[in-house]
């Protein structure tokens, strides 16, 4: 290693150089049909949404939407429960999430997000918004993963996207994250960026601070 | 667009990237630390040239430009996987058989410290030590004045200066 700081560093950088046969995409990929179509709908849907939760809201009180109002809350019906991840999308496209490889996401109605990549337990604040929550204070155990199993890799990185944001400097702030989320049935919709999560209802989350159960009260007569 | 030119711009972009791609690869590689992400975001900016073609005068250039924003927007998705796992997968490929291991040490610890600085100094020092592109060059990719990238420089080469000087002490 050079002594001095600009050869210290174009070494190390130039280091480790791969060459034309170690690359894993020789081609050019075909552009993906449909996809801008795909999002210019799911955009449009979701403004429309937006608006009609408005305009619902503005409609039977006059006053802005709050949580737990019918119509005007995007988190009613998803609070209170853990989600199992059924599927993802993000750069690479599709992905169905193994049976093996069981990531929850879990809201507490007391305002906080819980999360399992599989590897680490993610936490964070929601704070509900129009068309979904931004997330504050993430955080998570940070383990690491398994090498060399892409599958998990993808899953991990589409989870825990719901949870941080960047931080150029670790001295910083993390920004609040916004994720939209779409409720249909039992299968809750999470998206931030080009990262989408498919989750189904997988039982009851209770809250965070959950008091401990009261002791039984005793009829005295 | 006519159907002649989409067909011309379509061959054009596949020329740019038989004779780039690797190269961006590369740069991609010191920007957000794994192979497969590298590829990923450089196949992305040739898709997007493919869907909405444009002249470009100085195609490199341009691609440079394009490679470091996608690098900033995969970085952000991901933060996490940058911090603890993604720069172990490439940058960590194993210890050449005629190289000793203190050399080695002393590279991974030089790339672990420019992984670990500020964004825009980080893309400085790539852009500036692996690509050797001059201070007004960079400000062109960056889109920031010469000034602002001097001065991350300097501020990323104090930071850098502390790892010498720690392997030096010990």
């Amino acid at each position: 290693m050079p002594t001095d700081l600009p050869s210290a560093i174009r070494e190390a950088l130039h280091a480790d150089e791969i060459s034309a046969q170690h690359l894993i995409h020789r081609t050019l990929r075909e552009p993906a049909a449909g996809r801008s179509v795909r999002l210019l709908t799911a955009a449009a849907a979701a403004v429309s949404v937006i608006l009609v939760a408005a305009a619902v809201s503005i409609l039977l009180s006059g006053q802005p939407s709050g949580r737990g109002q019918a119509g005007g809350d995007p988190l009613a019906g998803v609070a209170g429960y853990r989600w199992r991840l059924i599927e993802l999308i993000d750069t690479h496209g599709t992905l169905s999430a193994p049976a093996s490889l069981p990531a929850l996401i879990a809201f507490t109605h007391d305002g906080h997000v819980l999360g399992d990549d599989t590897v680490n337990a993610l936490q964070g604040d929601y704070q509900p918004t129009p068309g979904g929550y931004t997330v504050r204070q993430g955080g998570g155990t940070f383990v690491g993963a398994p090498q060399g199993d892409p599958i998990r890799s993808r899953i991990i990185a589409a989870v825990d996207a719901m949870f941080f944001s960047i931080v150029p400097n670790p001295d910083q702030t993390p920004p609040a994250l916004t994720v939209d989320v779409k409720l249909t049935g039992d299968t809750l919709t999470l998206r931030h960026g080009d990262t989408s999560l498919t989750l189904r209802r997988a039982g009851t989350q209770p809250d965070y601070f959950a008091q401990p159960p009261s002791p039984t009260p005793t009829t005295t007569g | 667009m006519d159907t002649g030119r989409e067909e011309r711009a379509s061959t054009d972009v596949r020329e740019l990237f038989r004779l780039h791609y690797l190269a961006l690869v590369c740069l991609a590689m010191r920007l957000v630390d794994d192979q497969e992400s590298a590829e990923d975001l450089v196949q992305d900016v040739f898709v997007g040239l493919t869907r909405r073609p444009v002249v470009l005068d100085d195609p490199i250039h341009y691609l440079r430009r394009a490679v470091v924003n996608r690098s900033r927007s995969m970085l952000r998705r991901r933060q996490i996987a940058r911090a603890f796992w993604a720069r172990r997968q490439v940058l960590d490929p194993g210890e050449p058989a005629d190289e000793s291991s203190l050399q080695h040490a002393a590279r991974q610890q030089m790339l672990h410290a420019i992984a670990r600085l500020p964004r825009r100094q980080r893309e400085v020092v790539v852009l500036h030590y692996y690509e050797d592109l001059a201070v007004t060059k960079i400000a062109e990719v960056l889109n920031i004045s010469p000034g602002a990238v001097s001065s991350a420089l300097n501020r990323a080469l104090g930071s850098l200066a502390l790892i010498t000087e720690d392997r030096h002490a010990d």
